[in-house]
């Protein structure tokens, strides 16, 4: 059954739970694999796009001590939650459902 | 944070929300940051201070965004409001406009010349400087000019021997195409007919991005030794010489003692350079070797900017090449110089500082207008100072007030922006004619009030209105309506005292800007 409504996740959204999608991460590790995709943020900015999608319940975020070198320092991490994980599902469902039906379909004829 | 640092003392200038959600994850990563690179506590600090005033400027925008976030329903009917008080606003100082023909008439002729010079000047400015050049992307062509670093003069004409070399050594651009100029005679018209046009290497094409209307450009055979002779016509040459002749590119043509193969003809109205004659043109060979005598011949030179290369880069390369040639050929090189200036440089030369210096008289002008109005809008506000009082007693305020003043600015504006944009009409080509040129200036012969300089007119116009508003707004009286109501002598507050003393010092201060500039103008031409 295809997809047929659009997304409500914006691409930053989708990208930043399919980040999270593997398991708990540091939100400095977040922000990292966002750059990967070119997508740079100073480090207040991108802590208030986690914010936002904390208040909109689709992460939760808590600060944890670490020891790095001997020094014990606190980090922000962060989880999706069973209600960002569906939305994220909803829309990879679009996206694939579209890829596929684009090599498949003629639009003309459907 | 621990508890005394400098990012705990930062924190407490920042709102609490902003510090819990942005300012202590942001300090925790780089406190990591500092810890995994071993960074230096100079450089923490400084990064420490730069993220501190990143979240200022998210909170200011945050708590902007919350004070003016309306809803559409509000937008909407605020909208309509402004629109049915803007309406009003016209419609009062359209009748004030009809009511004092006197006073209307003076601003809008003190307007007319302080708009009118401006628009014609921007309209030469515009034509020359502004409007691209009739080639692709003519922003990356590059010309090569030749200095005298003794005597400081700078030609275009460039040594063929030094060419040939920067050719084989240059890396900025695509090609460094050779070009020069002819003058024949045609014979296969109906009367022998001169022409005149430039002779291009192959290069110069690809440089151009020219591709012929019909039939192809110069290729390498055209330029060997014992090659045909060949020719490019330009489409006028074709149409009024040639009879339109569809065949043209299976015949040869008379020109000087060659006869020619003609193997293209040119776009409609192209020229190169912009502005001078190209009948046709003719293939440009360079000899197989450079020549003993370096300066055997003087020929021209332009090439297009390599992908990611500047014209700095360029001017940079061309002058190490010319230290490098001055050193090889010391007896022929030294004191000369190659730099490289975009197409538009070299065609503009030095008629682009007197047009600049032109046109910020003008603004000069057109300010001592603005000061002439607002005087004039100041001393109008003193016999409308009780119709002002009056109003403000009934409950208008003050912003309604200076929303009407600056409509009726407006007004003046625009019907002096009008009528300056119509003598602009006539004075810009006027205008284009007097500017010197020692060589044809590209644009010069097309000036004209198109769709950019109208919107520069309105621009100024607006710009104008609100200068000589603002200081008939300054003139309105800071003190209660009671009091204007009640004073039977009309004089002025000390606001519009102030203002109407400053505007005087602005105008003998610009006068003698503008007096002095043309002094200095005068004595250059003596």
């Amino acid at each position: 059954m295809p997809a047929k409504s659009l997304p409500e996740l914006t691409h930053l959204q989708y990208l930043v739970l399919g980040v999270l999608r593997g398991g708990e991460q540091p939100g400095r590790v977040v922000r990292q694999a966002l750059a990967t995709y070119d997508i740079r943020r100073t480090a207040p900015a991108f802590y208030q796009l986690m914010s936002r999608l904390e208040k909109a319940r689709l992460v939760e975020g808590w600060y944890e001590h670490v020891a790095v070198k001997d020094q014990s320092v606190i980090e922000r991490r962060y989880r999706t939650t069973p209600e960002g994980a569906r939305l994220w599902a909803q829309a990879h469902q679009f996206y694939a459902d579209v890829a596929k039906r684009s090599s498949l379909v003629r639009w003309s004829d459907a | 944070m621990r508890r005394g640092s400098l990012a705990a003392r930062l924190a407490r200038w920042l709102p609490d929300e902003i510090v819990r959600e942005l300012y202590q994850p942001s300090v925790a990563d780089l406190e990591r940051e500092r810890i995994d690179g071993g960074r230096s506590g100079s450089r923490y600090t400084l990064q420490l201070l730069a993220l501190w005033l990143q979240c200022l400027a998210l909170a200011v925008r945050d708590s902007v965004k919350r004070r003016f976030a309306r809803r559409p329903a509000d937008i909407a009917g605020g909208r309509k409001e402004f629109t049915s008080m803007f309406a009003r606003d016209l419609r009062h100082a359209l009748r004030i406009f009809r009511r004092e023909p006197a006073f209307s008439g003076a601003a809008v002729i003190t307007l007319m010349l302080g708009i009118g010079a401006n628009i014609a000047l921007f309209a030469v400015v515009e034509a020359v400087l502004l409007r691209p050049l009739p080639y692709a992307d003519s922003d990356r062509i590059v010309v090569l000019r030749h200095r005298d670093v003794r005597t400081g003069v700078g030609k275009q004409f460039l040594a063929l021997g030094d060419v040939m070399d920067m050719r084989q050594r240059q890396g900025a651009l695509e090609s460094l195409a050779p070009y020069s100029g002819f003058q024949s005679t045609l014979f296969d018209a109906p009367e022998p007919t001169p022409v005149a046009g430039p002779a291009f290497s192959p290069e110069m094409f690809d440089a151009l991005r020219l591709r012929p209307s019909m039939g192809r450009a110069f290729n390498a055979d055209d330029v060997k030794a014992k090659a045909q002779p060949v020719v490019i016509i330009s489409h006028e040459l074709w149409r009024t010489h040639l009879g339109s002749d569809p065949d043209i590119l299976s015949r040869s043509i008379q020109l000087g003692a060659a006869r020619r193969l003609v193997v293209g003809v040119l776009p409609e109205g192209f020229q190169f350079p912009p502005g001078q004659r190209t009948d046709a043109i003719l293939p440009f060979s360079l000899p197989a070797a450079p020549p003993a005598s370096r300066q055997a011949g003087w020929i021209f030179g332009l090439g297009r900017l390599k992908d990611g290369e500047t014209v700095e880069r360029a001017r940079t390369e061309f002058s190490a090449l010319s230290r490098q040639m001055a050193e090889e050929h010391p007896d022929q090189n030294t004191g000369t110089t190659y730099e490289a200036l975009t197409l538009r440089d070299t065609l503009v030369g030095d008629t682009k500082k007197p047009l600049l210096l032109l046109l910020a008289a003008a603004a000069c002008v057109l300010l001592i207008a603005c000061a002439n109005v607002g005087n004039l809008l100041l001393a109008r506000s003193l016999s409308r100072r009780q119709e002002f009082a009056m109003r403000l007693a009934l409950g208008a305020s003050r912003a309604r007030l200076v929303s009407q003043v600056l409509t009726e600015g407006l007004v003046l504006a625009i019907v002096g922006g009008l009528v300056g944009t119509l003598a602009a009409w006539r004075l810009a080509p006027a205008l284009a004619g007097m500017v010197p040129r020692s060589t044809p200036v590209p644009g010069l012969d097309a000036v004209q009030i198109n769709g950019w300089v109208l919107a520069f007119a309105l621009l100024v116009s607006i710009g104008s209105a609100l200068v000589f508003s603002g200081v008939a707004i300054v003139g309105l009286s800071r003190g209660g309506p009671g009091a204007a109501l009640a004073a039977r002598r009309v004089t002025m507050s000390s606001g519009a005292r102030r203002a109407a003393s400053s505007l005087v010092a602005v105008e003998i201060a610009l006068a003698a800007v503008l007096l002095m500039g043309a002094g200095l103008t005068l004595r250059s031409f003596a």
